[in-house]
């Protein structure tokens, strides 16, 4: 089945493709030359501390940024309207207008994303037990979160960039955030996974990319991974970010 | 794309606007109706020292300030529009719709000038509600009278109303585009970021005063680009030495031309900034 699948990548293209690609901010290298391939239908863990350079690969490969040199390509071309049309962002913040409640939002998302399965949103926020007419601003955070993640995650994407989806919620709430991903992403989709919280995520992925300072220091299979160090990879992370 | 963009940003600022706009009315009404009770029946003088005098002189202060914190308002609204939606942390969800950078300008462009000209509409609309309250049939027949002998053969009422709408439109467009800029250039500042939008504000402003004169030297028919209010005062009432009269075809060409020309400056630069060196926080 693993060969099926390497012999697949090899005809595929991939869906994130990072070519000699750099950043940097004033002084501050964040990403030096990196070249990261991506093919679709993994989930892949984009995995280091804080200031690794996660956040800034993922806001390259959304055109929030312009890398100083080298190149990002999502779906063998350049950020712009059209990867826009099936990227599904999850950013580290809050980012949707706080004067819209639920019912508004759910109308923004079918307006401008073609693949949002607003079906699938109004059965998850139900399941949540959210009140259409529930304006954001008058939610609390976790709230705010959840809602987020479901209207990401109801777009039916080929790729999903998720930053930091379980920084900052309580274990009840991490454990809602990993079923949603797993549970509704498309089997063919990529999904890319930012985080330093590797215990809880650790088992849903197919890939695990370390990065470190702005470099790759690791990017193979999590199975890969586990057998040849004969630990979990919350374990090989420490080890390999130990201060 | 392009108008359901749109449509979020006037949805957004009319949520304020919208209220302003009918207290504006119901307080020109009332203070129309206040003035009517106020007024001498026999020598129509305005008796401040009544009840209703005092009410009115209430209202109208209030109705006054009012149309002062709606102009602050559309200006603060559709800067926040800009800056929130496209700088801000809403700009996680905004920059990474399907949509051009262009179509994202020109619909918070639009915005603008859409806000700016319903608030005129609004403060005319009301001046009139009040006047229908005060003025009687008589006092309509004699300002219209007075407005004929003033301007008569000289001016068509239509034809000035149509020169001051073109240039109040491109002025208005104008001052919201340098607004644009001038935030994604302070955008560019590691911190401090409003004060290098108002600093590229300020330069702007200066350039294109140095820009003004030196034309004006060249030809005295640039100089009514810089100078809107005081040369739309000029041409109704032939003020400050000029003659009352239609601004002519060269004056206008030379105000219109140099309001598109920094209207199109400021817009490619936004645009520039936003697509190359948009940073967000």
């Amino acid at each position: 089945m693993e060969e099926l699948k390497k012999e697949m990548d090899t005809i595929q293209q991939p869906a994130f493709e990072c070519r000699k690609l750099t950043m940097r901010y004033g002084k501050t290298l964040a990403l030096d030359a990196v070249d990261l391939t991506l093919m679709p239908g993994r989930i892949v863990g984009l995995l280091g501390p804080n200031g690794s350079g996660k956040t800034t690969m993922i806001k390259l490969a959304n055109g929030l940024l312009q890398p100083t040199s080298g190149e990002i390509l999502i779906a063998g071309s350049a950020p712009g309207p059209e990867s826009k049309s099936f990227v599904a962002y999850l950013p580290d913040r809050d980012f949707l207008p706080p004067y819209m409640n639920v019912t508004q939002l759910l109308e923004f998302y079918s307006d401008f994303f073609a693949d949002f399965d607003r079906e699938r949103a109004e059965k998850l926020l139900d399941s949540l037990g959210f009140e259409p007419k529930q304006k954001l601003k008058a939610m609390s955070k976790g709230t705010k979160e959840k809602i987020q993640l479901v209207l990401t995650m109801s777009r039916r994407a080929k790729i999903y960039l998720l930053d930091e989806p379980i920084a900052g919620v309580d274990p009840a709430a991490r454990d809602f955030i990993i079923r949603t991903i797993i549970g509704n992403y498309a089997e063919d989709a990529l999904v890319v996974i930012s985080t330093h919280l590797i215990a809880d995520i650790e088992t849903v992925l197919d890939e695990v990319v370390f990065l470190k300072k702005g470099h790759i220091v690791l990017h193979k299979q999590s199975d890969e991974v586990i057998a040849e160090n004969g630990k979990d990879i919350d374990h090989v992370f420490r080890e390999v970010f130990a201060c | 794309m392009f108008r359901k963009l749109l449509k979020y940003d006037m949805k957004e600022v009319g949520m304020v606007m919208l209220p302003l706009y009918a207290a504006m009315l119901v307080l020109a009404a009332a203070a129309g109706l206040s003035m009517r009770f106020s007024i001498m029946k026999g020598t129509r003088d305005f008796v401040a020292s009544t009840v209703p005098g005092v009410v009115t002189l209430i209202l109208m202060l209030v109705y006054g300030a009012l149309i002062l914190g709606m102009a602050v308002m559309t200006l603060v609204m559709t800067t926040r529009n800009f800056r929130d939606n496209l700088l801000g942390s809403r700009g996680y969800l905004m920059n990474t719709l399907p949509v051009t950078t262009q179509s994202q300008v020109l619909s918070k462009s639009l915005n603008g000038l859409i806000w700016i000209a319903l608030g005129g509409a609004a403060s005319a609309v009301s001046g009139t509600i009040a006047l229908l309250f005060i003025m009687r049939k008589q006092d309509w027949a004699e300002f219209f009278q007075t407005m004929n002998e003033m301007f008569g053969d000289r001016m068509s009422p239509w034809m000035m109303l149509l020169q001051l709408v073109i240039l109040f439109v491109l002025g208005a467009l104008q001052i919201v585009t340098k607004i644009f800029v001038s935030i994604s250039v302070g955008n560019l500042w590691r911190s401090k970021r409003g004060l290098g939008a108002v600093l590229m504000f300020v330069g702007l402003t200066v350039l294109q005063t140095l820009i003004g004169n030196r034309l004006t030297h060249l030809t005295p028919d640039a100089s009514i680009s810089y100078s809107l209010m005081g040369n739309g005062i000029s041409m109704v009432f032939g003020l400050n030495g000029g003659e009352a009269g239609l601004f002519t075809a060269r004056q206008m060409g030379f105000a219109a031309g140099q309001d598109i020309v920094y209207i199109v400056l400021f817009l490619i630069g936004t645009i520039w900034v936003l697509r190359n060196k948009m940073d967000l926080q």
